[in-house]
């Protein structure tokens, strides 16, 4: 067909998904025991009911909560490095697309799965369609969680479809298996001119439409906490706040996986130190926006003091909590600044640890906004069984939990083995355009290859 | 320690388990009152009760024969069993009218048989027959009450001197008094009278108000009550906001600009998004065509 | 409005109506019955009136508290007509006996250990005096609980009263982090309740049976009030702490003593809880001034409970 760019071999060789070595099926392995146990973790609670958590009359929303804004936030990720950057024209960020959308994908899957295991009456989901009343930010997030699911769904499958042709047209003996499911997805993909103005028109309008939705799902998050009284979660900061916390531990996520997809797939030609470089400062920005919110979110209240917020504050600054929050505010804010807003930082190796930090840290931010809160009530803890005035996740939450968690992670596994987690297409495309024009954009990759090329 | 000793312990100790056996059966109590409303129906109203620390709780499910004047089959109320609140209503039926119409001091006597938790109980209550009337006081200052009670002899109604009433308001849960006077006696005519000080009170739809006289646990009367409705409340004024649209309203009552912004931010983003599905197929049907 | 009278005068005036109406054909209870709610059971028995007059008189109407007809779901939504409930709590008078609390979770069988009614020692500042705080649920006017609720579970009712559904509530929870005065709790295993009461058809009415997974609160005992009764803790408290009644008719009663509820809450300075909130709550309180009793004897029932929970775990 003319005009058609012939495949550049090598990138389709690199980029294919490959078979997994030992380390690869030790950490399916591993991923897989944790889900499971997950699992039976909640065929327990299923036949007991929610007994088998710590929560309690006060603490009535534990880590299934603060794990399910965990992933709501982690999702949010899809729609900065796609859209934004898409939009932006921001090329270099090409690499890291498919990876922010699985990411994404995968986040929010596992949130609404989490959402349905902290319900007392699971089998009641339908009510919600049935019965549902517009009245309530439950609602509002159902809505809009399943909006932003379907648009993650197709800025993760639009884009594949040109990858599918090539996978389809390779003759890798290890993705043979995999052909049926990519004829099933994109068989009708020609690389018809017509088929590519359509697509990237339509997937320009979703990176437009995604970025209103993704702010709703993470605000709407937020008020499911401050639509109420209580102390912490009363402020008309939380949407904001909310949102810029999800920019930055998706960013750090992404981080988190760049490293590992580079190391275990060999990847350094495609996603390089520029990367992180870029990426690095990136993340730099997004800990100083949070870091801004937590000031507002904790020295405001705190300047106050308010009766109920007091012991609240006090509880995180230097009680019970305290050890915890520090951790967030220094692993996951802090020291994650610290490393990036140098360049020697923002090699991968120290960028790996310090977007480790600050998705671990993000992690227990979640459960200190969630569980201090419900432990001060107006009125004092009184009349109740006495394992109702602490908190401490039981094991089946601390295996459901860490379940999803090793869940969501799999769910990306097995995506990029069977899908090139770096877009082949693309990629061949930038290279081509930089070898044809020499233009600025797509250097980076030339450059990096060429040197590769030579050492090989 | 002399071996007397010990055997003098052992026969009290004995004899202590004994006495606790034979007390193990618990007392029950018996209360019976009269009830007589507007002068028409009488009836008894029985309570089986025990002791259990300080308090008295009820004994469901005890079963009581009621008497008037003696105990003999002829003479038999009923046999009833009380409910889970230990209480039972008895009327008199219609055989015994003889024993009724002849008696001016009526004696009821109740009977409960040993049981396996129980000891055998009894009770008994002397009422005289009576009756209560209420009237408005015609040529008052402010509006007024007078009660009167009646008691039924051979010789016809004699007033009732010194006999405590009630008069008061018909409210959910607890009736009202009329005034600030919570009793009032009966002079020697068998009349008492209250002024209505709660002007303004609400009524039913018209304004009326049930006004009741009675007396509560009388000595010689037992409870009589007669009610009057009489147009000295208000129309109430229902304010009711069940059927206005709310952010606390049921789902079909949500705020009209709320239904608005749900409706067109999520319509919006999702015919977008029908759109763009389209054009998938669209896409489809673009490859397809071509042939595979 | 109809005016709510206790079923005892009922079942007087009823039959003096009958009477009245004197040798009327037929069942002369059947339309005073209806209108009141009680079903005829169709067996007559034959009985005296007080002249001697003989009447037949149904069967069901000889019940100290005649069986109330079915509350309809759609009528346990709406609530009664014409009737705004009001809770008065006068915490002069409370020494936390806590029998309201013992009455309300043996009567709606609450699992043990969870409450329903809390008795809350209170003081609101270091040299101001401490107090017994009983509370219920607040049945707010502008209740954030329903607010939040995703699917009508926990709704408001005409007569104020906020009511749960437990054949419809999910178990998200967010009505009990919504609620400013831990008025809810949640059934987090099956509760353990006698088969009798396990098998009956739930109703917001009587709250009853608790079902896991779902959650439960102080419901104001709305059946008590269509059988023309206080609710639970109001008849057990033994220090009259608790007022009840209809605000639409101005009274509230504790069973032995009724007040005009203006006049009670303006010349005792009656107040509601965390009115910056702006809930709207329907339970007023009464300061604790005058009291009955001093604030200290109220520790021994927490000593006694205490003890008592010791003993149990041993």
């Amino acid at each position: 067909m003319p005009g058609e760019i012939i495949p550049s071999q090598r990138i389709l060789n690199e980029l294919q998904p490959r078979r997994m070595g030992p380390w690869g099926k030790t950490w399916v392995a591993i991923l897989a025991l944790l889900s499971l146990t997950g699992l039976v973790a909640y065929i327990q609670q299923l036949n007991k009911g929610l007994i088998v958590t710590n929560l309690g009359d006060y603490v009535s929303w534990g880590i299934y909560i603060s794990n399910f804004v965990f992933f709501v936030a982690i999702s949010l990720v899809g729609s900065l490095i796609t859209a934004v950057f898409r939009l932006m024209n921001v090329r270099w960020a090409t690499p890291l697309t498919r990876i922010a959308e699985i990411i994404a994908v995968s986040a929010i899957c596992f949130a609404s799965l989490i959402i349905i295991v902290d319900m007392g009456r699971p089998e009641r989901l339908m009510n919600l369609f049935i019965y549902g009343r517009v009245q309530s930010p439950i609602i509002w997030d159902v809505i809009v969680i399943s909006t932003y699911m379907v648009i993650s769904l197709l800025l993760l499958y639009l884009p594949l479809l040109p990858d599918l042709r090539l996978l389809l047209q390779s003759k890798a003996e290890a993705n043979k298996r995999f052909h049926r499911l990519y004829r099933f997805l994109g068989s009708f993909w020609k690389n018809h001119p017509a088929q590519k103005r359509m697509n990237e028109k339509i997937i320009t309008i979703l990176c437009i439409l995604i970025i209103p939705v993704a702010f709703c799902i993470h605000t709407v998050t937020s008020w499911l906490f401050a639509t109420t009284y209580r102390p912490g979660w009363d402020s008309t900061n939380f949407g904001a706040y909310f949102v810029s916390g999800a920019f930055l531990v998706g960013a750090g996520a992404v981080v988190v996986a760049m490293y590992v997809f580079r190391k275990s797939y060999r990847l350094e030609n495609y996603i390089t130190n520029a990367h992180f470089d870029k990426m690095g400062k990136i993340v730099v920005m997004l800990a100083l926006l949070y870091l801004y919110f937590n000031v507002n979110e904790y020295l405001v209240p705190a300047y106050k003091m308010k009766k109920p917020e007091q012991s609240h504050l006090q509880n995180l600054f230097a009680g019970e909590f305290s050890a915890l929050f520090w951790f967030a505010i220094m692993a996951g804010l802090v020291v994650p600044i610290l490393i990036m807003v140098f360049k020697k930082g923002r090699t991968p190796k120290p960028m790996f640890i310090a977007g480790l930090l600050v998705v671990v840290g993000a992690w227990f931010k979640r459960y200190l906004i969630v569980t201090p809160t419900l432990l001060h009530p107006f009125v004092p803890m009184h009349d109740a069984p006495a394992r109702f005035m602490h908190y401490f996740p039981s094991w089946q939450e601390l295996a459901i939990a860490i379940g999803s968690l090793a869940g969501s992670l799999l769910l990306v596994t097995f995506f990029s083995r069977i899908f090139p987690i770096v877009p082949m297409q693309e990629t061949i495309d930038e290279v081509t355009a930089e070898q044809h024009s020499g233009a600025e954009q797509g250097k980076i990759i030339y450059q990096q290859m060429e040197e590769q090329h030579v050492t090989a | 320690m002399s071996r007397l000793k010990i055997l003098i312990l052992i026969w009290a100790l004995a004899t202590c388990t004994s006495i606790a056996v034979a007390q193990e059966k618990k007392d029950l109590v018996i209360g019976m009152s009269y009830y007589l409303g507007d002068n028409q129906l009488p009836y008894l109203k029985l309570i089986s009760k025990t002791k259990e620390g300080k308090a008295f709780i009820p004994v469901p499910a005890t079963k009581l024969s009621v008497y008037l004047g003696e105990q003999s089959d002829a003479a038999l109320l009923g046999n009833i069993t009380t409910d889970e609140k230990g209480s039972a209503i008895v009327p008199i039926p219609a055989n015994l009218k003889r024993a009724w119409d002849s008696s001016y001091v009526l004696q009821f006597l109740a009977f409960s048989g040993e049981t396996a938790a129980f000891a055998s109980a009894d009770a008994s209550l002397e009422i005289r027959k009576a009756k209560i009337r209420l009237d408005t006081v015609a040529d008052a200052e402010t509006p007024s009450l007078r009660a009167a009670i009646y008691e039924i002899t051979p010789t016809g109604e004699v007033p009732a001197a010194e006999v405590e009433l009630k008069l008061v308001i018909r409210r959910t849960g607890g009736d009202l008094s009329i005034g600030e006077d919570e009793f009032y006696t009966t002079d020697s005519t068998g009349t008492a009278t209250g002024e209505f000080t709660r002007s303004g009170m609400a009524g039913d739809r018209n304004g009326y108000l049930v006004i009741v006289a009675k007396t509560e646990d009388n000595e010689l009367y037992g409870n009589l009550s007669t009610e009057k409705k009489l147009p000295w409340g208000q129309p109430p004024a229902l304010v009711n906001d069940f059927s206005q649209r709310s952010l606390y309203g049921t789902r079909d009552k949500a705020p009209v600009w709320l239904l608005i912004l749900a409706y067109s931010t999520a319509g919006g983003v999702w015919f977008t998004l029908i759109y763009i599905i389209s054009r998938i197929f669209k896409i489809r049907k673009i490859g397809y065509s071509m042939g595979s | 409005m109809e005016q709510k009278h206790s079923r005892r005068d009922f079942l007087i005036s009823g039959l003096a109506t009958a009477l009245l109406a004197g040798c009327t054909k037929g069942d002369p209870f059947t339309e005073s019955a209806a209108a009141e709610g009680v079903s005829a059971s169709g067996e007559k028995i034959r009985l005296l009136s007080m002249d001697g007059q003989v009447i037949e008189v149904d069967k069901a109407f000889l019940k100290p508290v005649p069986d109330v007809h079915h509350v309809s779901a759609a009528e346990a939504r709406k609530g009664i007509p014409g009737a705004k409930f009001v809770m008065v709590i006068d915490l002069s008078r409370c020494k936390n006996l806590k029998k309201c609390q013992q009455a309300c979770a043996h009567m709606h069988h609450v699992d043990t250990g969870q409450n329903w009614v809390k008795v809350y020692p209170m003081q609101d500042a270091e040299h101001t005096a401490p107090y017994w705080q009983p509370t219920t649920c607040m049945h707010c006017d502008e209740p954030p609980c329903v607010k939040v609720c995703p699917v009508d579970a926990t709704f408001k009712r005409q007569d104020g009263i906020v009511a749960i559904d437990s054949d419809r509530c999910v178990g998200c929870r967010f009505c009990m982090a919504a609620c400013p005065y831990s008025s809810r709790v949640f059934n987090w295993e099956k509760p353990a309740l006698p088969e009798e009461i396990a098998k009956l058809d739930y109703s917001p009415e009587t709250s009853v049976p608790q079902k896991k997974g779902t959650v439960g609160k102080c419901d104001f005992c709305p059946d008590m009030i269509r059988k023309g009764e206080l609710p639970h803790c109001v008849t057990a408290c033994p220090n009259g702490v608790f007022f009840f009644g209809n605000m639409n008719e101005d009274s509230v009663s504790n069973g032995s003593e009724t007040f005009r509820f203006s006049d009670l809450v303006r010349d005792k300075a009656g107040y509601r809880l965390m009115e910056d909130l702006g809930t709207k709550p329907s339970v007023y309180y009464l300061p604790p001034v005058n009291r009955n009793f001093k604030f200290e004897e109220g520790w021994e029932t927490e000593r006694e409970k205490l003890s008592a929970s010791h003993d149990h775990h041993h």
